[in-house]
């Protein structure tokens, strides 16, 4: 998980206990000006963008990451046009056939 | 719940990402322009359409709204087959069924693309897969999605095809550029109808084998950098990189590119309709003018033109005219536009002194309109060449007295050159070299200078034997700048009549390119090779990033569509362009018409870079194919 962290949120200055930051659900991040904004996605495809290493590095070691895993969405999309695909390949087959 | 997007709400929208979606923003925000709506090209399919992200700049608010390329894809290809489907039909049909080996070949075409333009591709998707394993349903699903819309398109093309023709204008409103992809769909939909009648006509071997052969020479030349260049406003009708798969997806894709361009020409010989085409550069003119001044009021709709008219760059966000006051409008590039609007207006008035039907009350509202358009996008030097080649096409055309003719031409030309003396503001001098000044301007040079007694290197000087004598050590200047310094420090000192490189500067500061050419200059770096055969179509980024200049950020083209095909055909390919082009001209120069059109095009070819814009490309196609239309008008009216 810290190599993920590291890939990327970069690496850190300090050392930071994150286990007590997710214990903390009153906890507030601070904007970092030094950290440029990124991007995290979780596995539904929601996004956020965190401001600091210390949010990243939480938010990654809960399971976001800079990547978009929508594979759920993309095999339904690959259904839908191989399905519209199949309907014009059959119909074609069915009207060269009524020709013949 | 959508709010007003202010800095105070700056902070709403950041915790509530892939919640709103674009239609409730626009709700409250359709006048907000403070704010400015950019697609989110990395975006999951779920949060597609949706605010994706804000942020607070300087110059405003912006909203990232999520685009998705399997979305885009979708949405993009069926929103503008739905206007293919408007195009009215003809009685006649396609004589040959499109055979599945076009499908065939054109999956391979467009996977080739893939394959070849990944970086691209990784750049907006850092984990895209070409691979057509099974659980890659993203890629799979791109490439079903492009065989289904050929599928449809085959279906819809068979009994319109023959009526294209009469269309074409309104690809300068359709630009068809989708927003993920390298790619135009047009270029996809008339390199499909080249396919199909490439497998269906009788095959020139010498034709291919030559191509064939040069496109050795191509691969020869290539690089093979997995390079990411930025395609910017020429987006879809350019490489984006420099592989070996990418090289070959545009040679053989071009190859059918023009294909399918002459097919559409020669099977619509009959049924080109002056009356409609004229009737439609109209409409697509005026509205081109229309849709662009709503676009740069009103930042809701300025997104949406630029998604559902796949434009290359989005529109103007202003009204105001940016550098050499122009306003491109709709555009991705005013010089392109005005063009454009200059063509309308000469084929107009060419088609009224053939004595075709007036114009209607709209149509001279629409006129109007593109007058107004003319002025915005300020292509002086269109507007120039246009106004000469009407004056002299009535000179020709309707006067009968030669006197009256010479009288016409001397008068016209003496107050050109009145017009001419007015406004130049150039020393004498700066005519010969302004052009090289510029390359050298343009290089990394400086290091390599030494400064005179008053501190000002050879550049500043234009002290252009100085640069040589500098470079020689450092090598900073590219292959063209060296020679033509050389060509015109070494070579030109004994002769009474100006040297060639002279004549080519004057000519640019003339028409205002000599900062443009010169930057070609300093950026050309062929070796013969390369010099001799080009990079090949559509390569443009050897010739861009090959060579470190101070210009290797931003696109600044060469801005003469001569020194583009210079890039992609060299020398060889531009020379056989032009004696073909004189052949046409021979054997047709008697079709005023078509002559005068021609003549525009090519006057204006040589300092615009139209032909890098798939529209203007198509437009230069049918106005060298006119003289084929024109029998047949004669005939019919």
């Amino acid at each position: 998980m810290n190599l993920n962290i590291n890939n990327i949120c970069g690496e850190s200055d300090g050392t930071f206990d994150l286990s007590s930051i997710a214990n903390d659900p009153n906890f507030i991040f601070e904007n970092d000006p030094n950290f440029e904004a990124l991007k995290l996605y979780n596995s539904d495809g929601d996004a956020i963008f965190v401001n600091s290493w210390v949010e990243c590095a939480n938010y990654v070691s809960g399971g976001w990451s800079n990547i978009i895993s929508s594979n759920h969405d993309e095999l339904f999309f690959y259904f839908l046009s191989s399905l519209l695909l199949g309907y014009f390949l059959i119909k074609r087959y069915l009207s060269k056939k009524e020709k013949i | 719940m959508s709010q007003y997007v202010d800095e105070s709400t700056i902070g709403y929208y950041q915790s509530n990402t892939c919640k709103l979606s674009l239609f409730d923003v626009q709700k409250i925000n359709f006048f907000n322009n403070n704010v400015e709506f950019l697609p989110d090209k990395y975006s999951s399919i779920k949060c597609s359409g949706k605010v994706n992200g804000v942020d607070y700049f300087e110059n405003g608010i912006k909203v990232y709204i999520g685009t998705n390329l399997l979305i885009d894809l979708f949405i993009q290809s069926f929103f503008w087959l739905v206007f293919i489907f408007l195009i009215p039909k003809k009685n006649t049909s396609l004589s040959e069924n499109i055979k599945p080996t076009s499908f065939l070949i054109m999956s391979l075409i467009i996977y080739l693309h893939f394959l070849g333009e990944k970086n691209y591709y990784l750049s907006i998707y850092p984990e895209f897969e070409t691979n057509l394993s099974f659980t890659n349903f993203r890629f799979n699903s791109i490439m079903i999605t492009f065989l289904l819309l050929l599928f449809i398109f085959k279906d819809l093309v068979g009994s319109r095809l023959k009526n294209f023709i009469n269309y074409i204008p309104f690809l300068f409103l359709l630009v068809g550029t989708y927003n993920t992809f390298n790619i135009n769909f047009f270029y996809i939909l008339i390199v499909f109808i080249g396919v199909h009648s490439f497998i269906n006509t009788k095959k020139n071997f010498y034709l291919i084998s030559s191509y064939l052969i040069i496109a050795t020479v191509y691969f020869y030349n290539l690089e093979k950098i997995y390079t990411n260049f930025d395609v910017d406003k020429i987006k879809g009708f350019v490489n984006s990189s420099e592989s070996t798969p990418s090289l070959i997806y545009w040679v053989i894709s071009f190859y059918f590119f023009i294909y399918g361009i002459m097919y559409l020409i020669n099977s619509s010989k009959k049924s080109f309709d002056h009356i409609l085409f004229r009737k439609n550069l109209i409409w697509s003119g005026s509205l081109i003018v229309i849709i662009g001044i709503l676009s740069s009021f009103n930042r809701i709709l300025n997104f949406y033109f630029y998604y559902y008219l796949g434009l290359n760059k989005f529109g103007m966000k202003s009204f105001e005219s940016i550098q050499g006051n122009t306003w491109r409008g709709l555009s991705s590039s005013a010089e392109a536009v005005g063009e454009y609007f200059i063509f309308i207006i000469i084929f107009i008035i060419f088609s009224l002194f053939k004595n075709y039907k007036n114009l209607n009350y709209f149509e001279l509202i629409g006129l109007i309109i593109i007058c107004y358009g003319i002025f915005r996008a300020n292509n002086k030097a269109s507007l120039i060449s246009g106004v000469i080649l009407i004056f002299i096409f009535l000179l020709i055309t309707k006067v009968s007295n030669l006197r009256v003719k010479i009288f016409g031409f001397l008068l016209f030309f003496t107050g050109l050159l009145i017009v001419f003396q007015q406004i130049n503001d150039y020393p004498f001098g700066y005519y010969s070299k302004g052009m090289l000044y510029h390359a050298t301007l343009a290089s990394n040079i400086e290091s390599s200078l030494s400064l005179n007694q008053w501190g000002l290197s050879a550049v500043d000087d234009m002290n252009l034997g100085q640069i040589i004598i500098d470079n020689e050590n450092s090598k900073s200047l590219s292959k063209a700048s060296e020679f033509m310094l050389k060509e015109y420090t070494l070579r030109n000192n004994l002769s009474i009549l100006p040297g060639w490189i002279s004549v080519i500067s004057s000519i640019s500061v003339l028409i205002n390119r000599s900062e443009k050419w010169g930057i070609f200059l300093a950026k050309y770096n062929p070796d013969i090779t390369e010099f001799l055969f080009g990079y090949g179509p559509g390569q443009i980024s050897e010739y861009y990033l090959g060579h470190s200049t101070k210009y290797n950020d931003g696109l600044v083209l060469p801005h003469s569509s001569i020194l583009v095909c210079l890039i992609f055909f060299g020398l060889f390919g531009l020379l056989i362009g032009i004696t073909f082009l004189f052949r046409i001209i021979k054997k047709n120069y008697k079709n005023s018409v078509f002559t005068f059109l021609l003549a525009y095009f090519l006057i204006n070819l040589l300092k615009s870079d139209s032909l890098l814009y798939l529209n203007s490309f198509v437009l230069f196609m049918f106005v060298l194919n006119y003289y084929k239309f024109e029998d047949t008008q004669n005939e019919q009216y």
